[in-house]
């Protein structure tokens, strides 16, 4: 097991809003890791797009992740909900933290009763299961850096951030995908003050959704 | 409830309360700024109960368990991939990209960055197990694999812990899973990398 995973980015309130999908553009980019725990598989950070069960005991999301002293993989992750371990599938090769922006979508879909986790619009797994099933609704798009310790960074520097740009929910009555307006989003910073090294995580708005996640010394 | 607790999860305001303690921690930076609020209404009881009702694969509490890749047929059902007992013949190139028996397709997974990253040492330290398969895929990443069309391949096992991203509870200790990749030998190429709880 790894250590207790700490976010930064913005989401749907618990309990607020109608929707069953999220989708996101993100950009690709290097996030360091402590050094402490050399064990890829629990120390990593990741950039993501999911839905979830208003409880969050189930989700469905797509992003990248990088382990530590690893590359960037891309990959999207299931859990039906806590009884449940998560189904994963990754990417079989490394991608280029250059900024490059991938598509991240989680869609339900009205004849199969299921939810597509996509990448750039295709998808990557389907969900054997109906989430209406076993979530609570309204079900909360979320858009999240992670890292599963405080000292490693949010992918991305102020001069070169993780942007989510575009970002939709999937309305619930309709099934249709609409623009998330501004001051909807919750925000979540798990690390705002300076740590030892001087740096924090930053979560900025952008141009209203839109945001960066970043993590740089204090001032930027 | 505090107005910075209000925000979060009962789980992760319950996870930053234990952290709070467990890392000696004086004050948690759990943050949380509510910049607004949706209030478009959810759907009713009725709508949902509609929406249960549509062709879910399984029944609700139903799924079946884990299937451990074995030499009979296996559904990944989540991640689209079915493996049955080997029937194709490997094309007669195969292995020119160095991949031609169980011991090469182990020793490739073990070279490959991405897999390396999202499997850990589990790979390295484990006991992997390179079994002859015909693959189909129904969400295929690899441009070079035919959706629904089954190909022959090397699938190549090994247990290792779940990874999972820190929402909702970890699963329960002691859970194993199979990391796996799948090695197409009609193309020469690494086409997935899963891993089944």
């Amino acid at each position: 097991m790894y250590k207790n995973s700490w976010f930064d980015g913005y989401f749907y309130a618990y309990g607020s809003g109608n929707n069953e999908g999220s989708y996101a553009n993100v950009a690709a980019r290097y996030g360091a890791v402590c050094d402490t725990d050399t064990n890829p598989s629990h120390n990593f950070v990741e950039a993501w797009a999911m839905v979830a069960g208003r409880d969050t005991q189930g989700y469905v999301q797509t992003g990248y992740t990088r382990g530590y002293n690893q590359c960037t993989v891309l990959f999207g992750q299931v859990r039906q909900n806590d009884t449940f371990t998560p189904q994963s599938k990754y990417g079989t090769s490394c991608i280029a933290t250059d900024g490059t922006t991938y598509g991240f979508g989680e869609r339900y879909g009205p004849t199969c009763g299921c939810e597509y986790a996509k990448i750039n619009g295709n998808v990557w797994m389907t969900t054997s299961w109906n989430p209406y099933s076993y979530w609570a609704t309204p079900f909360a798009p979320e858009f999240f850096g992670e890292a599963t310790y405080r000292e490693s960074d949010m992918p991305g520097n102020a001069a070169n951030p993780t942007s989510f740009t575009g970002l939709q929910g999937q309305d619930a009555s309709t099934d249709n995908f609409y623009n998330i307006g501004c001051n909807v989003l919750t925000k979540q910073n798990d690390w705002l003050a300076n740590r030892g090294d001087g740096e924090s995580w930053y979560d900025r708005i952008t141009s209203c959704p839109s945001f960066n996640i970043y993590t740089d010394v204090a001032g930027h | 409830m505090g107005p910075i607790a209000q925000f979060l999860t009962p789980r992760r305001a319950r996870l930053a309360t234990s952290l709070g303690v467990a890392a000696a921690i004086a004050c948690v930076l759990v943050v949380a700024e509510a910049v607004g609020a949706n209030h478009t209404s959810g759907l009713t009881r009725a709508q949902v109960q509609a929406k249960v009702r549509r062709g879910h694969r399984w029944p609700v509490g139903g799924r079946p368990a884990h299937q451990a890749v074995s030499a009979g047929s296996t559904a990944l059902s989540e991640q689209g991939v079915t493996l049955s007992p080997a029937t194709l013949q490997a094309p007669v190139n195969a292995g020119a990209s160095g991949v031609s028996t169980a011991t090469d397709a182990v020793a490739s997974l073990r070279s490959l960055p991405a897999a390396v990253s999202v499997f850990g040492p589990s790979l390295a330290s484990g006991n992997p197990t390179a079994t002859r398969f015909d693959v189909t895929e129904s969400e295929p990443q690899n441009a070079g694999v035919v959706k629904g069309a089954p190909y022959p391949a090397w699938v190549v096992s090994v247990s290792g812990p779940p990874v999972f991203s820190g929402i909702g509870s970890p699963p329960p200790a002691g859970t194993t899973c199979d990391d796996i990749g799948i090695y197409d030998l009609e193309i020469d190429q690494w086409t997935e990398l899963l891993q089944s709880c």
